[in-house]
């Protein structure tokens, strides 16, 4: 089943290509925090900053309203938790949304089947780069 | 010297000195902590005004935000960096750390500096006015590492806590070893005030028993002439009891010389001699000694097994030891062997008697010390002396119930 998804997901980020014209404001604005709930319609990966593996990010039908939302996760490597779609996921994130109407969440908290995966602190300090205090090089939003 | 002098003189300084050494270098911690923070703060804050100014050429230049960025992105210690417009919308950011720029707009005045906690460590952070050649106003949001100030508050840390340590551990080891030296000096000053003590009562016996002889043998000797003198001119009829008379009195004169013998100095006449030869001696001496007892004693050989010693000072301390073993065990048999242990030889005489309760196999071997309604505690006494004036060793292993081990220990040939 897992592999199952996996494979969808790849797939689905093969098919996917480079992600659309992101603004400057796509940062985990603390700012502009919101919950969210839905339903998974997509599971997707997509290259979401420079030099980093792609991101797993859901396509979300927001709970009552006919539109969607693309949920930022995290790294794919990071979120070890079976997403299905037709899944039911609510959560905390910062919403930014580009010129073209596109809305993006980037969470910080995921809850699917009940359980709560914590993705960043809530300044939005991502959990996987752990407490390490090492130097990195730049992840700047958007494809190089 | 006593444990509690060690512990006023020696510990508590030490314990004084730790203690003040820990508050000292918390104390200068914190102090240095403070001072690099201010130092930092100042430098960074130095840093920053830098960058606003460069910032605002690449500006006046009309290069676009994104690639001013960029530009500044080299500088390693910067975490994030962003330029809002006057109106504080974000134009353009870089983050080490995806989608990580801490900053609540809704928040912040004009110009903000702080220090923000963050998983990465510490980070500076500074958001400030910046205004280009030709009036347009923008803001600056940086974020800065701590990490060298605090790899350098850790580095001091962790040197003091090692210092704090290899001190503990270097007056832990000090005190260990005096402690063992002290321990080792208060047996040895036990053992030697005991030994002094024996030897005081030695020679007060000693001074006793050969001022008894003394005066018992004078008397004695001429109570046997007188014995013989009546034997003469008795009729015979009193002859029995003359002869009763006369053994009375040499069972005393035996008992005289056997005390006498005990203060008398042990001066072996050191030969080559082999086990055997002692063990059969003694245990035949015994056999005329105790009617009986050389069917009880089994004799293990020890074919080769030669020693130094005197062989009458030994066979009389072997007789003494088998004498006590039969005593002891009337039943059970004896066994007696011995066998060569490296440059020593080492000699097991076994009954299987009673044994002999705890007190007193701790005091068999002291003078006038017995158990037997009819013993007078000087046999197994003279035996540890003659073994020790050869330079050996003995020591008893007893059980109740379950016999009794005497273990000598003599140089070997």
């Amino acid at each position: 089943m897992r592999r199952g998804i996996l494979f969808i997901a790849l797939l689905a980020a093969f098919v996917a290509g480079p992600a659309a014209a992101q603004t400057a404001g796509h940062f985990y604005n603390v700012d502009k925090e919101v919950r969210f709930e839905g339903t998974v319609r997509e599971i997707v990966l997509e290259p979401r900053y420079k030099g980093t593996a792609p991101f797993l990010v859901l396509r979300v039908e927001e709970a009552g309203q006919a539109r969607t939302v693309s949920v930022e996760i995290s790294p794919s490597w990071f979120f070890g938790e079976d997403v299905h779609g037709g899944e039911k996921v609510k959560g905390i994130g910062s919403l930014s949304e580009a010129a073209d109407g596109t809305r993006t969440i980037i969470a910080r908290e995921l809850q699917i089947r009940g359980k709560v995966h914590t993705l960043r602190d809530k300044r939005g300090f991502p959990g996987w780069q752990g407490g390490s205090r090492g130097r990195r090089g730049p992840r700047r939003f958007g494809i190089s | 010297m006593k444990r509690r002098s060690v512990f006023l003189f020696f510990v508590l300084p030490f314990l004084g000195v730790f203690v003040f050494f820990t508050l000292s270098s918390v104390l200068s911690q914190a102090d240095l902590k403070r001072r690099t923070e201010t130092l930092v703060r100042d430098q960074l804050a130095a840093t920053a005004g830098i960058l606003r100014t460069t910032v605002a050429r690449y500006l006046d230049e009309g290069t676009a935000p994104g690639v001013v960025l960029d530009t500044l992105f080299a500088e390693e210690q910067l975490y994030f960096v962003a330029l809002l417009d006057g109106s504080r919308n974000v134009l353009a950011w870089n983050s080490r750390f995806e989608g990580y720029l801490p900053i609540s707009l809704t928040e912040v005045r004009d110009e903000v500096t702080g220090i923000i906690d963050s998983p990465a460590g510490k980070i500076f952070s500074e958001l400030k006015l910046l205004s280009t050649g030709d009036g347009r106003r923008y803001y600056l949001y940086l974020g800065y590492a701590l990490t060298g100030m605090e790899e350098m508050i850790a580095l001091s840390r962790r040197t003091a806590v090692l210092l704090a340590a290899l001190i503990l551990l270097a007056g832990g080891l000090f005190f260990r070893g005096l402690y063992t030296l002290q321990s080792r000096y208060v047996v040895k000053a036990r053992e030697a005030e005991a030994e002094r003590q024996e030897k005081e009562r030695f020679r007060e016996i000693s001074a006793f028993t050969s001022g008894v002889a003394h005066e018992i043998k004078n008397p004695l000797n001429s109570l046997a002439l007188l014995f013989e003198l009546l034997d003469r001119r008795a009729s015979p009829d009193m002859k029995g009891d003359l002869n009763l008379g006369k053994a009375q009195v040499r069972t005393i004169a035996r008992i005289v010389d056997r005390f006498s013998n005990v203060v008398k100095a042990v001066q072996p006449a050191v030969e080559d001699l082999a086990l055997d030869s002692i063990l059969i001696s003694a245990a035949g001496n015994l056999a005329a000694e105790v009617p009986g007892a050389a069917s009880r004693i089994r004799l293990e050989p020890a074919p080769g097994v030669r020693l130094s010693g005197d062989r009458d000072l030994l066979g009389l301390a072997l007789l003494n030891i088998l004498k006590n073993a039969v005593e002891a065990s009337p039943e059970a048999p004896i066994v007696a062997g011995g066998r060569r242990i490296g440059n020593k030889v080492e000699i097991l005489v076994r009954d299987g008697g009673p044994g002999l309760p705890a007190e007193a196999a701790g005091r068999v071997f002291e003078p006038f010390y017995t158990t037997k309604e009819k013993g007078m505690g000087i046999g197994l006494y003279l035996t540890k002396r003659i073994i020790e004036a050869h330079g050996g060793t003995i020591a008893v292993h007893s059980r109740e119930g379950q016999g009794t081990e005497f273990r000598i220990e003599l140089p070997g040939a």
